[in-house]
């Protein structure tokens, strides 16, 4: 019993991490994207401004501070897919998780 | 363990022509809109086409069946089917018109046409999905998708051709828009499946998505103004709500009624709507007549999916089922991991075979001298008005080889007088030959046992010739198939 306590203590410290620096990626990332946008309003079209508006309010209202929040693990789903369309139309993906090597792997 | 093919020999499927020339196993194939050219992709890293030689039509076989003769990219020789039905007896010169290469470095595991004909896109495990345009009579690649992670598995284009879905091993599913000057932009990506995504389809009336996982469950998506939303997810709640295992492949019936899935789990299941449920009449699907389009009359709405299961088949398969077609006559074929193609249609096979002479006599007795003894490289199949159909249908099913170039009206008219309903049909392109019975319970038509060496990967119905079944395998072959 305090064994899986001590256990448990450990994964929500690496989880919540893991989910605070992903969250964090990509708010660094917005921030930059609205710094070249402040030199170059032409670099982002309107649908790259309507992600871009989308993604801020999703950190914004994101459960960063609450664990327990039961939409958590969905809101942070959209969040990475919207990033991904994001960092699509800006030509600039940058996985948050590095790419695998192109190894020649099975798959089906 | 296997249930019985109901009335084994009613129908079976003739092997017309065996294709080779993909130095690896392959992967998926795709006919063209109009049905007049097959592409395959392959472990090889290409993608090859194949057509049918313009006005090949030769005396039917008189012998018994021989061996395929089996070259490179020279016409094949396909196996002379022995018989008396001119139809049928007729070889198919298939050979492969060209080689799309150069592009990816990986396999390329799907490929998808262009509503329009005029576009291929390809699906690759090297995390890129490459568009091609034919450019007087070279393919040429003129843009490329970046974004997966990782393998490709999926690539489909929408029935207005505005958008193209993906999906593949990193669990997601994008969308993605075509602009003008072979622009595409990315529209959404849609995490949700908690595995790998083995494929995605797009309802025929466009606004619906379905994608297949890993994960044991189905999705459906629908666009809500601002992004795609998952509007309903078929099975992972527990027994006996779907599938128990990997999703493979889902396709649509020929009124975008209902959902066919096949599965690791060695089943197919139907899905359907539940205000279909709700009509009157056991098992009838509620038909409205006339209005020419989908989800009136207590059908299935695309744009808010309410699908249930409605039938799982069952003891049919004893492997993985990794391929499955619902084509234009309502008859679902499907492939396996234990070398077999199946087909599977609803009430007595017996009666279906008899529409199948029926339509067969039609087209042998029709009217002389309208042509369509050719299959030109521009897509010769004729469009005649559809018989007994709600008005968007407008193919009919004509061999090319036939030579008497008959069909239309009086065909549809044989057909229709058999069928159990004179309802019309609803949806867009679904009139023609049905010889199924709707309503009725679904059975096992016909099997092939070793259709191939080893698993079919993929089979699918040739839109324009819906007699006409492709099917492709690990042992690099392609073969085409006639249902008699």
């Amino acid at each position: 019993m305090v064994a899986g306590i001590a256990e448990g203590r450990e994964l929500g410290v690496q989880k919540g991490y893991e989910i605070g620096q992903e969250v964090g990626f990509y708010a660094g990332c917005i921030r930059t994207w609205r710094a070249l946008q402040a030199k170059e309003p032409d670099l982002v079209t309107d649908r790259m401004e309507r992600g871009l508006a989308a993604l801020e309010e999703m950190i914004r209202d994101f459960p960063l501070y609450d664990p327990q929040n039961e939409s958590l693990h969905d809101n942070l789903e959209r969040l990475r897919g919207r990033f991904k369309v994001v960092a699509s139309g800006f030509g600039c993906l940058q996985d948050y998780y590095p790419k695998e090597a192109a190894q020649a792997s099975w798959s089906f | 363990l296997f249930q019985p093919c109901q009335k084994m020999d009613c129908l079976s499927l003739e092997l017309v022509a065996s294709l080779a020339g993909h130095q690896d196993r392959v992967w998926s194939v795709a006919w063209s809109p109009k049905g007049d050219f097959l592409a395959s992709c392959s472990g090889d890293k290409t993608v090859r086409i194949w057509t049918r030689r313009a006005g090949a039509t030769s005396p039917p076989a008189a012998a018994a069946p021989s061996a395929a003769t089996i070259t490179g990219n020279d016409s094949v020789n396909p196996t002379t089917c022995a018989g008396s039905n001119t139809i049928i007896g007729a070889q198919q010169q298939w050979y492969c018109c060209a080689i799309l290469d150069q592009c990816h470095s990986r396999t390329i595991r799907n490929i998808a046409w262009s509503p329009n004909g005029k576009a291929l896109a390809t699906a690759s495990f090297d995390a890129t999905v490459a568009i091609w345009e034919l450019a007087g009579s070279v393919w040429e690649q003129v843009a490329e998708l970046e974004g997966h992670e990782n393998e490709v598995k999926c690539v489909t284009w929408n029935p207005d051709g505005r958008l193209i879905a993906t999906c593949g091993r990193d669990r997601s599913v994008w969308i993605w828009e075509s602009l003008p000057g072979r622009e595409f932009e990315c529209v959404d990506v849609k995490q949700g499946h908690t595995q790998d995504v083995k494929a995605v389809r797009w309802h025929p009336a466009g606004e619906l998505l379905v994608s297949a996982s890993y994960d044991d469950t189905i999705k459906l998506w629908n666009y809500d103004g601002d992004e795609w939303v998952c509007s309903q997810t078929l099975g992972g709640c527990g027994p006996g709500s779907g599938h128990s295992s990997t999703v493979w492949d889902v396709s649509w019936d020929p009124d975008g009624q209902r959902l066919a899935s096949c599965s690791d789990d060695l089943t197919i299941k139907l899905w359907e709507s539940r205000a279909a449920g709700a009509a009157p009449g056991p098992g009838r699907l509620a038909v409205s007549g006339g209005s020419g389009g989908y989800g009136g009359g207590g059908g299935l709405v695309p744009s808010r999916p309410d699908l249930r299961c409605g039938t799982t088949l069952s003891g049919y398969h004893g492997r993985t089922i990794f391929s499955l077609d619902w084509g234009p006559t309502g008859l679902i074929a499907s492939g396996d991991g234990e070398d077999c193609i199946c087909v599977f249609g609803q009430g007595d096979p017996e009666m279906a075979r008899v529409v199948l002479r029926a339509s067969e006599e039609e087209a042998r007795q029709g009217p002389a001298g309208t042509n369509t003894s050719s299959v030109s490289c521009d897509g010769g199949d004729e469009r005649r008005g559809g018989g007994g159909g709600s008005g968007g249908g407008d193919t009919t099913e004509v061999d090319p080889d036939d030579g008497s170039g008959a069909s239309g009206p009086d065909a549809d008219a044989g057909v229709s007088a058999l069928r159990d309903d004179g309802k019309e049909r609803l949806g867009k392109g679904s009139t023609g030959l049905r010889p199924g019975q709707e309503g009725q319970p679904w059975g096992l038509w016909t099997r092939v046992q070793s259709a191939h060496d080893a698993d079919v990967n993929c089979v699918r119905w040739n839109p324009a010739h819906p007699r006409l079944l492709a099917s492709c395998s690990d042992d690099r072959l392609v073969k085409l198939w006639w249902l008699r």
